[in-house]
């Protein structure tokens, strides 16, 4: 509605009227000549406002009415056109991070692959059985256990067939690891497991989980302490979860730093997997938390507590996922 | 297999420029009790009032049956308000209606007997009352009970009531053991029906006995969760700390002849108090090892000359004295203190600055003097020669003061004053681990510099740490008075049982 428009043309009327009246009126009254020129001056100012200010006034008025018009008319089709092109764009950005982050699984395959044919598996197998057989021979058990250790090791590692594994494949594989470093450290440190029950054990989890945070409790937690360290590993379930934890009594973490690692552990999946030189703690658990992150989403993942002096416990969330017998082999999801 | 009732993640909590909670992690299964182990103001009050009621945090997570709390419609957060029940030493119960009123009546839990029936409801209410070893009629009212029996009932109440997560906040509740073996028996009996509990308590012995597992939090952040079976209290303690401590230490008393007797006290009976005697000599501190807060709460009236005992004498310094004269404490005659509540905050004015509070005795102690008034110089004096008090304390109002800050000025008002004879009723079952160990300090130092202290408490091995005798209550007399070379010999539970 045109409210100025109606308003002027309602004010000019009055107006109109109302000089014409005092027209009639003066001209009976035969008034001197300067109030005709009075009259005439007024009617004059009234006419420069009519043309300077209420016409562009209308003019205003009018060109906004046509534009709401317009728009009103035009509204979904342009909502639509912008949708469209919005969505265009975030498609366009979530193909190109897609990408990138392709491109960074290719070129560590291609890494891997490379490395692979470098050291070709078969002849690392051969050759540790060659060296337990000799060691065997010659009566050497430890030599001979520590070699089908690292053979047992090297197959589970660098094998590509599964990237998820049972817990019991998990724990054998942990043990085994711990087996070669008993022969470096002796009893210097001691690891134990403790299983809630059994059932646990046909859960499923990310190949090398566990493995990369014992590692980083013997060489952060356990190496240097004079006394004798100990790590724990200890697996429950509840009905969300299962839950593992791998406990040391070594130096612990000091609190800044713990405050950095967990905050890094909690924040969502980092798709360029930075290396920092200056990260004591974190390349390891970040690696760990965050295969998990990608595979299972944000809620699950790694936390850590830890004291100064009072060792560490490096806290494993992951989702119920059971053993199915028909498995997708090639590194593809098993079903939850 | 455990089933999650509550997981609260990565909390974090700010007031204002100080932080609350920063990285706060807790868990809670069914049909568990979890132990919330932490110095004061570690966050353990902030974490429970957080889930108690659900209240926005500035980041993490809270889960309430696998549900996001935060993403919860009305109905769902109504039940999980009705669920979750949060009992501190404030008792909801009212103490002018009788037990099974309160029991069943005010909550409407009247309903299930169809009419109001109080023979069917009373029936009931005894039944409860002889589970919870309360050997009490049940139409009495309340107030007849003792402060450890009404939280039993409170707890028994919120069970009957649909609870299904107890959080118990007794940081200023104090247990004698046979409170906490109750307890415990109402803990295991509960669980079984997949009641859990939530349980914040100053003393960790208490702790490790209740819970199932036990949460360590220091500075707001979570440090530590620990299983049952590996509750290790050196190690708690360090963990609560940051750094080694040992707790409870057995501190090396100079062994002193006491001959100048500060207070007698000669068959005195009154409410509970049966034919109770004892002397506190000068730099001598007597404990009274006693379970009844009744009988702690009578004796500290009779001291006071709140209550004139029914029989019985009651000397100082030899003289026999009369109500008048105990209810006269403060002065130059009768200079006496006496802290009647474990709860420091009762000694403290709000209404007062913290220099006021502090000067509060010393001005009673020059009124006689010809001014009347303490000068600002004297005033200003008086604060220099504050020995090892935290000068800010100064600094804010008594209102903002930690449990240490408020135990810091009150003995530092008694200090000043420099007593005869200082009676305290359990000054350290409701302090932390630092209080505790301050509260002992300051006693011997204050006895060495010749005051006559008499202390009470629920905890033996407490009182062993500081007392140079400790006396035995117990059916409202006292039984044993113990020496100081025989506390290890003695069979505590023995004589309480």
């Amino acid at each position: 509605m045109k409210k100025i428009q109606n308003r002027i043309r309602c004010i000019y009327g009055v107006k109109t009227l109302l000089a014409f009246l005092l027209g009639v009126m003066l001209y009976q009254t035969a008034v001197s000549e300067r109030v005709w020129f009075l009259y005439f001056a007024l009617i004059i100012v009234e006419m420069i406002q009519f043309f300077r200010v209420s016409i562009p006034m209308i003019k205003i008025e009018n060109t906004i009415h046509d534009l709401s018009r317009d728009f009103d008319e035009n509204t979904e089709n342009t909502e639509l056109e912008l949708d469209k092109k919005l969505e265009n764009v975030f498609q366009w950005l979530k193909e190109a991070s897609n990408r990138e982050y392709k491109m960074q699984i290719l070129r560590k395959e291609a890494e891997l692959n490379e490395l692979q044919s470098q050291i070709n598996p078969h002849f690392l197998y051969n050759t540790l059985e060659s060296i337990r057989g000799e060691a065997l021979l010659e009566d050497m058990t430890e030599i001979a256990d520590m070699t089908e250790a690292l053979g047992f090791f090297f197959r589970y590692s660098i094998s590509r067939k599964k990237s998820v594994v049972t817990l019991e494949e998990e724990l054998k594989n942990i043990q085994y690891y711990f087996l070669i470093q008993k022969f470096r450290f002796g009893d210097h440190i001691d690891m134990k497991i403790e299983v809630e029950d059994d059932s646990v054990k046909n859960y499923l989890l990310p190949k090398l989980t566990l493995q990369p945070i014992v590692e980083n409790a013997i060489y952060h937690g356990l190496e240097t302490q004079v006394e004798e360290g100990h790590v724990e590993i200890s697996v429950g379930k509840t009905d969300q979860r299962l839950v593992l934890v791998i406990s040391d009594d070594g130096r612990g973490i000091g609190e800044d730093e713990l405050e950095k690692l967990n905050k890094r552990l909690h924040g969502n999946i980092d798709l360029t997997m930075q290396r920092e030189e200056n990260l004591k703690h974190g390349i390891a658990l970040d690696n760990v938390n965050q295969r998990i992150k990608i595979r299972f989403g944000n809620e699950y993942g790694l936390h850590v507590y830890s004291t100064l002096g009072m060792g560490t416990d490096v806290v494993v969330n992951l989702p119920l996922m059971e053993y199915i017998e028909e498995e997708n082999v090639g590194g593809m999801e098993v079903n939850e | 297999m455990k089933t999650e009732l509550i997981r609260a993640e990565k909390i974090s909590k700010r007031q204002g420029s100080k932080e609350l909670l920063s990285d706060a992690w807790i868990t809670v299964f069914k049909g568990e009790v979890v132990g919330v182990a932490g110095l004061e103001g570690a966050g353990r009050t902030t974490l429970m009032n957080l889930i108690a009621r659900a209240e926005k945090t500035d980041a993490g997570y809270l889960y309430f049956k696998g549900s996001n709390v935060w993403d919860m419609d009305r109905l769902q957060r109504r039940q999980m308000e009705h669920e979750i029940v949060y009992i501190t030493h404030e008792s909801t119960l009212v103490d002018k209606l009788s037990i099974v009123d309160n029991l069943f009546v005010i909550n409407g839990n009247y309903k299930k007997f169809c009419v109001l029936s109080y023979k069917d409801m009373k029936k009931q209410c005894s039944q409860i009352l002889s589970d919870l070893s309360i050997e009490k009629n049940p139409m009495k009212k309340c107030e007849i009970l003792e402060d450890n029996e009404k939280q039993r009932l409170e707890i028994m109440k919120s069970v009957i009531n649909g609870a299904s997560l107890i959080i118990l906040n007794c940081v200023e509740n104090v247990y004698s053991k046979r409170d906490i073996l109750l307890l415990k028996e109402l803990m295991q009996k509960t669980k079984k029906q997949g009641i859990s509990y939530i349980f914040i308590t100053n003393v960790l012995d208490d702790m490790m006995e209740l819970s199932d597992t036990m949460f360590v939090l220091k500075e707001g952040r979570t440090v530590k969760v620990i299983q049952k079976e590996k509750f290790n209290k050196k190690q708690i303690y360090n963990l609560m700390t940051g750094y080694k401590i040992d707790d409870g230490v057995l501190i090396e008393r100079t062994e002193g002849h006491f001959t100048d007797e500060v207070l007698r006290m000669e068959n005195i009976s009154r409410g509970t108090l049966k034919g109770v005697s004892l002397k506190v000599h000068k730099t001598e501190i007597v404990g009274v090892l006693s379970l009844s807060n009744k009988w702690k709460e009578d004796l500290m009236n009779v001291l006071l000359g709140n209550e004139k005992a029914d029989a019985g004498e009651i000397f100082r310094n030899g003289k026999l004295v009369t109500q008048k004269y105990l209810l006269n404490r403060g002065t130059m005659q009768n200079r006496c203190c006496i802290i009647p509540y474990p709860d420091l905050r009762r000694e403290i004015y709000d209404n007062l600055s913290p220099q006021q509070n502090y000067l509060l005795l010393a001005e009673q102690k020059v009124t006689f003097l010809p001014m009347g008034i303490i000068s600002k110089k004297l005033g200003q004096q008086l604060y220099k020669e504050a020995q090892g008090l935290p000068v800010r304390i100064f600094d804010k109002p008594v209102s903002e003061f930690s449990s240490s800050e408020r135990f810091e000025l009150v003995m530092g008002r008694i200090r000043l004053f420099r007593p005869e004879l200082l009676v305290m009723n359990s000054p350290m079952e409701v302090a932390d681990l630092f209080l505790k160990k301050r509260v002992r300090e300051q006693l011997i130092l204050l006895a060495e510099e010749g005051t006559g202290i008499l202390i009470t408490g629920s905890n033996y091995e407490e009182l062993t740490t500081i007392c140079d005798r400790i006396l035995i209550q117990k059916d409202g007399k006292l039984l044993e008075n113990v020496e100081r070379k025989e506390f290890e010999k003695i069979d505590i539970d023995g004589y309480l049982n």
